[in-house]
């Protein structure tokens, strides 16, 4: 598209375009992915190089038959945020294929940037979780001994003097998912930016807390160990991340609250009672399709109307 | 000063760098009379005025040039004295051709004579009709006859309007502090003219402008109003919100402030009055020339004049910076705003007049925007004054979807550019929202015909 001069009011803008969001979320990433290096090694390195490169070649290429839009920093986004919720051991065709995925059919299918109804990164991940369950599967250790998941483990009574490693990142799981810290590093970073505000991963995390506490325990109600619920598995990736992807969320305030509690219900249930260990991917994906509906319904109501569930009616005149 | 507690939704607090009232802030008003003068028969909402001046005709200070038949928009005076040498139709700021009265100006001044004084004991049909007669209209930009505003009834508070939030300028900041008196005697004459006491007359002034406000706080208690300072906040000044913030009532659809019982007069408008009260009719305004200029400026100068003067006088557009970008147009340099750079319009030409509404000149860098995907992230819903969802209106405007515009309330649009200053993907927003609420607006009175 050719710039345009416009015509009308205003004629002042603010300095922030999308790149400069895509990038401040690239830079938010950087914490999680040297974390991730730092755990996996080498494998991290490649894994994130082919899930961008995948990513970015399917985007030209998209773009190029679209003959319309232009390449910018979304499909990085997209390729690094899918490389962090995949475990290091994943193959690495299986990781060039859902990045191609993500980007050809969740996204640029659609309309590209802004159109997407599912969070691409998520949406691969699913795919990957359905149909290549055994690529997955390679959930390696630093000292490459491969084990599952530890939230297949922590059904029983817990230590939670373990919690630190699962907090700095010394325990298995997908890349990203492993280091909270340098999560919520990048999180914090994204909030003074002003690109994220905190009340979804607030609201996302309270409410998967409140599901686990009360229904999560193996001696009856109230009992349920949140701290290793909460530091293991994507959540904290999905809570600061994932659910805050300005395409697939409501952008009206309860809007976001709803899908925000949505998405850390979900998750809570599906670790609970799913039959995979991890729940956040499918819980993102069901609440993405949400998000248009809750948007809608939780308008807000516009200066001089009154809302009527999801419609609007003028005040009446005072005189 | 205390802040008040009720405020109005969304809206941008702007940085100093974007505001850049600094520029002019500081300096006083300068008289400044071109030798032609170009008086538009069309100053504001409403109908065009009938020339009452034949070409050849001597004119003098305050004669009334153009009157309307329908008696709505108030006449048309002219501001300086000299001679009549076209009546013809003249390029305007809209972009159409408006039949003018063009006057060249004799440097003498002499003045028509003056209406009779205003005394305090007259009716308030009598204040009325003095808006009229002295050609009053909103001068903060709208340009609606004041007069039509006060005959309303059941009015409680007349709002005088300080808030001057638009970037750039500060025509009324210099008003407040070097009419202090001609504002706060219109704004007691605007109080007759709604029938209230001077206890429900209110200042709202925005409190980056601690110096007028004080000026006009100690002035405006001696006679018994108030004044409110109000946070610095885009759009303050607008209508709507200004009532939503000092009264916290909100207009119903269609309606006008008057319905919920409030009018709303720009400061200016005030010291128009304050003019009026004493005879003299409205034929200069106070407009800020600004930005890219050799000698950002005030000047006092008479309806009329033609913006490339104002800019002449003002020593001309500096070099562009950052330089224009290649597909620029030859020979254009800077874009040219009548008004200020959110609600202004952008001028196609220079030998085009200032009208009553006009509230100065803003030049400002060459500078085009690319139009990219929405990316939905919410921020032009946050800041709409009229809690509108804009991205959602954009996108039913160019699905061309009417219907879907109304469901999302696109008729209570202000126009004030929040929406597209914002938005990092640079979609032209408030440009297609304003185009929903106007074509929402024309359905429904047709419907109501």
């Amino acid at each position: 598209m050719k710039p345009v001069l416009s015509q009308s009011a205003p004629h002042i803008r603010r300095g922030r375009t999308t790149t400069h969001i895509m990038l401040d979320v690239l830079i938010a990433l950087v914490p999680a992915s040297i974390a991730a290096v730092w755990n996996f090694g080498i494998r991290a390195v490649w894994l994130l190089a082919v899930t961008t490169l995948s990513c970015a070649i399917t985007q030209w290429f998209c773009l190029l038959l679209r003959r319309q839009g232009e390449f910018d920093a979304s499909a990085l986004v997209s390729g690094v945020l899918l490389a962090l919720s995949l475990p290091a051991g994943t193959s690495l065709w299986a990781a060039a294929l859902a990045g191609a995925f993500s980007i050809a059919l969740i996204k640029e299918a659609f309309g590209g940037i802004g159109h997407n109804l599912l969070n691409p990164a998520m949406a691969a991940r699913g795919l990957l979780l359905a149909a290549f369950p055994a690529a997955l599967t390679g959930y390696i250790r630093p000292d490459a001994v491969s084990s599952a998941t530890p939230l297949s483990a922590v059904d029983g009574p817990v230590n939670l003097d373990g919690w630190l490693p699962m907090f700095t990142g010394f325990e298995n799981g997908s890349m990203g998912e492993t280091s909270v810290l340098m999560i919520l590093v990048g999180g914090v970073y994204l909030y003074f930016k002003g690109a994220i505000r905190l009340r979804m991963p607030v609201t996302c995390l309270g409410a998967f807390s409140a599901v686990i506490w009360i229904f999560g325990g193996s001696y009856g109600w109230f009992t349920g160990p949140v701290v290793p619920h909460l530091l293991s598995g994507g959540l904290m990736l999905g809570a600061f991340f994932m659910i805050t992807d300005f395409t697939t969320k409501p952008t009206t305030f309860w809007g976001e609250l709803v899908f925000a509690a949505g998405v850390g219900i979900l998750t809570a249930v599906l670790r609970l009672w799913g039959p995979y260990p991890e729940g956040v991917c499918f819980a993102i994906l069901l609440m993405n399709l949400a998000a248009p509906l809750l948007e809608y319904l939780t308008r807000a109501r516009v200066y001089g109307m009154k809302n009527l569930l999801g419609g609007i009616r003028p005040l009446k005149r005072a005189h | 000063m205390p802040l008040i507690s009720h405020a109005f939704f969304g809206g941008i607090p702007f940085p100093q760098q974007v505001e850049q009232k600094s520029l002019t802030a500081a300096k006083p008003l300068e008289d400044f009379s071109p030798s032609t003068l170009v008086l538009s028969m069309r100053q504001g909402l409403g109908e065009i005025c009938t020339p009452t001046v034949e070409p050849g005709q001597p004119v003098l200070v305050g004669q009334v040039v153009g009157e309307s038949s329908q008696g709505i928009q108030p006449p048309v005076h002219c501001g300086v004295s000299g001679r009549v040498i076209a009546v013809e139709p003249r390029p305007s700021a809209d972009g159409e051709e408006v039949l003018s009265v063009v006057v060249e100006n004799d440097r003498r001044n002499l003045p028509a004579p003056l209406l009779p004084e205003m005394t305090v004991h007259e009716p308030a049909s009598h204040w009325i009709a003095r808006m009229r007669e002295a050609g009053l209209i909103g001068m903060g930009g709208a340009g609606f006859p004041t007069w039509k505003k006060y005959g309303a009834p059941a009015i409680d508070t007349v709002l005088v309007n300080g808030c001057e939030c638009e970037p750039y300028l500060t025509c009324d900041h210099r008003v407040m502090l070097q009419r202090t008196d001609r504002v706060i005697s219109g704004a007691l004459a605007l109080g007759r003219a709604a029938g209230v006491s001077p206890r429900q007359i209110i200042f709202c002034v925005e409190t980056n402008k601690p110096d007028a406000a004080h000026r006009l706080k100690k002035a405006a208690e001696h006679a018994g109003m108030s004044l409110i300072s109000l946070p610095d906040r885009y759009p303050e000044g607008g209508e709507r919100q200004l009532i939503q913030a000092v009264l916290g009532r909100e207009i119903p659809l269609g309606g006008l402030p008057a319905d919920v019982g409030a009018v709303v007069s720009n400061v200016a408008t005030a010291a128009a009055m304050g003019d009026a009260v004493m005879g003299i009719p409205l034929t200069h305004r106070a407009v800020t020339v600004s930005g890219q200029v050799s000698r950002p400026a005030n000047l006092w100068v008479p309806v009329g004049t033609l913006f490339s003067d104002l800019l002449r006088y003002c020593g001309g557009e500096n070099a562009p910076n950052p330089a224009p970008p290649a597909f620029w147009q030859e020979g254009k340099t800077c874009r040219m705003i009548a008004g200020g750079p959110m609600t202004g319009r952008l001028l196609e030409r220079l030998d085009v007049p200032i009208t009553k509404a006009t509230s100065g000149l803003t030049v400002l860098p060459p500078q085009a925007w690319e139009e990219q995907n929405c990316i939905r992230c919410g921020a032009c819903a946050r800041v709409c004054p009229s809690r509108l969802m804009p991205f959602a209106i954009d996108a039913a405007v160019v699905a061309g979807k009417m219907p879907v515009c109304q469901d999302y309330g696109a008729v209570e649009c202000i126009s004030c550019g929040c929406c597209s200053y914002v938005r990092p993907a640079r979609r032209f927003l408030a440009t297609r929202v304003t185009l929903a609420r106007n074509t929402l607006r024309r359905q429904m009175s047709a419907v109501k015909k």
